[in-house]
């Protein structure tokens, strides 16, 4: 079938052609079988895209926009540069915005100050004052950091993977909720808090922040497994101790 | 005389008028949902791209060109961030799809046939249009469930009329042969 018969056909369905293109098209569809059975099977396309409807927002997302976008913006404040690779640091200095912004995720926060968390945010991996753990496989690669200072809880994770893997965060005795997230290269496919416990499923290579809060009891340490299907390739503990050395300046 | 019915709107809004922000949110929150919903297919992920797309936007008013139209601006926002999510995301399905589509395809007791069968094609459709790429999912989407025109679409893509069309057309080709191969319909 030509362009024009082609053209003349969807834009008939789309609206988009005047009286004297109509009458063009009213000729060509006389003329050809193949025509009029293109010009149907389309408009039974468009019948079936139609029949999908149109799906309702769910509730509150309008007063959490709202609510995050009014929110005056806070600067974080980043601690004094150390020996160590900084990227984190440069990285959380151009998603300031973006920390501020996505905190607005529950409505929980709204007291939230993100600049007593963003001391820790700006330290590097091997920092020892990070509770950290690193994972060098053959599946997944990497590392997975706690920040927290006061309320404040992140958990960064910066990860390799050559397949998806699930990672599993846990506090005993403590509820944790996800609050928001730092995208910094790339985000977790999913993720949800289940019973508690977050659970992210990492695809390929991607760096994100995950901010949370703790709904249950006290907890002192995270717990973070990592799997491979049913297979534990990697665990450890991210002690919640504070840390001494940071000023909070 | 602003052209854009949204023009009077935006001034408002860069001069610090929240109420002029909220009737914008008001006016787009369930179009913009819709979009990404759409281009997304996971309802949690819609939600954090419907969010991420008023905060650029708000972010980036000082920045907006009254030429172009408010409409355009952030339903290309809309797409932009949909895209980076898919992105974000491995080709690989996720972990919780099955569950996701067996919850969305569960036989109400009592439904009408009908009304199954219905929402089964509706499912069907959806899974169908997330096997396009990106970008001819993004003109499904604009076109069918945005209402966008032809024009519209080449503002919103940044793209001529002629390539708007000729990506429509094959988009709806591909849809087509998908939905065939699953034996939904016969074309």
């Amino acid at each position: 079938m030509d362009e024009r018969t082609l053209e003349l056909i969807h834009g008939d369905v789309d609206g988009e052609i005047g009286p004297d293109e109509r009458r063009e098209l009213e000729r060509l569809l006389q003329a050809s079988p193949e025509a009029r059975r293109e010009h149907e099977k389309l408009r039974e396309l468009n019948s079936m895209l139609g029949g999908l409807g149109k799906a309702e927002p769910p509730a509150g997302l309008r007063d959490s926009i709202i609510a995050t976008a009014h929110r005056p913006a806070k600067p974080i404040r980043i601690a004094a540069a150390r020996r160590g690779g900084w990227g984190i640091v440069a990285a959380m200095a151009a998603t300031v915005a973006g920390v501020a912004l996505f905190l607005g995720r529950s409505p929980e926060l709204t007291e939230f100050d993100p600049s007593a968390l963003g001391g820790t945010l700006g330290r590097p991996a091997t920092d020892a004052g990070v509770p950290s753990f690193h994972l060098d496989g053959q599946v997944v690669s990497g590392a997975i950091m706690l920040h927290h200072s006061g309320s404040g809880l992140a958990l960064e994770v910066d990860l390799e993977a050559e397949r998806p893997v699930e990672v599993v965060a846990a506090a005993a005795g403590a509820r944790l909720e996800l609050a928001g997230f730092v995208r910094l290269a790339g985000m977790p496919a999913k993720m949800a808090t289940v019973d508690g416990q977050l659970r992210l499923l990492h695809k390929g290579n991607q760096h994100y922040a995950l901010v949370l809060t703790n709904k249950g009891a006290a907890a002192s340490v995270i717990d973070v497994a990592v799997y491979d299907g049913e297979n534990l390739i990697g665990e450890g503990r991210l002690a919640l101790a504070a840390d001494p050395a940071y000023t909070g300046d | 005389m602003d052209k854009d019915p949204d023009a009077r709107l935006v001034r408002a809004c860069r001069n610090g008028d929240r109420v002029a922000f909220e009737a914008l949110l008001l006016r787009y929150e369930r179009p913009i949902y819709n979009v990404a919903m759409r281009m997304l297919k996971h309802p949690e992920d819609a939600r954090d791209v419907t969010q991420i797309t008023f905060l650029r936007a708000f972010e980036r008013l000082e920045q907006f060109n009254f030429q172009h139209r408010f409409y355009s601006w952030i339903y290309r926002i809309a797409i932009n961030e949909s895209i980076n999510c898919l992105n974000g995301r491995s080709r690989l399905a996720p972990f919780d799809e099955d569950a996701m589509d067996a919850d969305e395809g569960e036989l109400q007791g009592n439904a009408p046939h009908e009304a199954y069968r219905s929402k089964q094609l509706g499912i069907q459709v959806q899974a169908a249009m997330m096997q396009l790429p990106a970008d001819y999912r993004a003109v499904i989407v604009l076109r069918h469930f945005a209402e966008c025109s032809y024009q519209d679409m080449a503002e919103i893509l940044g793209i001529p009329d002629k390539t708007v069309k000729s990506r429509l057309f094959t988009a709806r080709q591909l849809l087509r042969e998908r939905l065939e191969a699953k034996g939904m319909v016969e074309f």
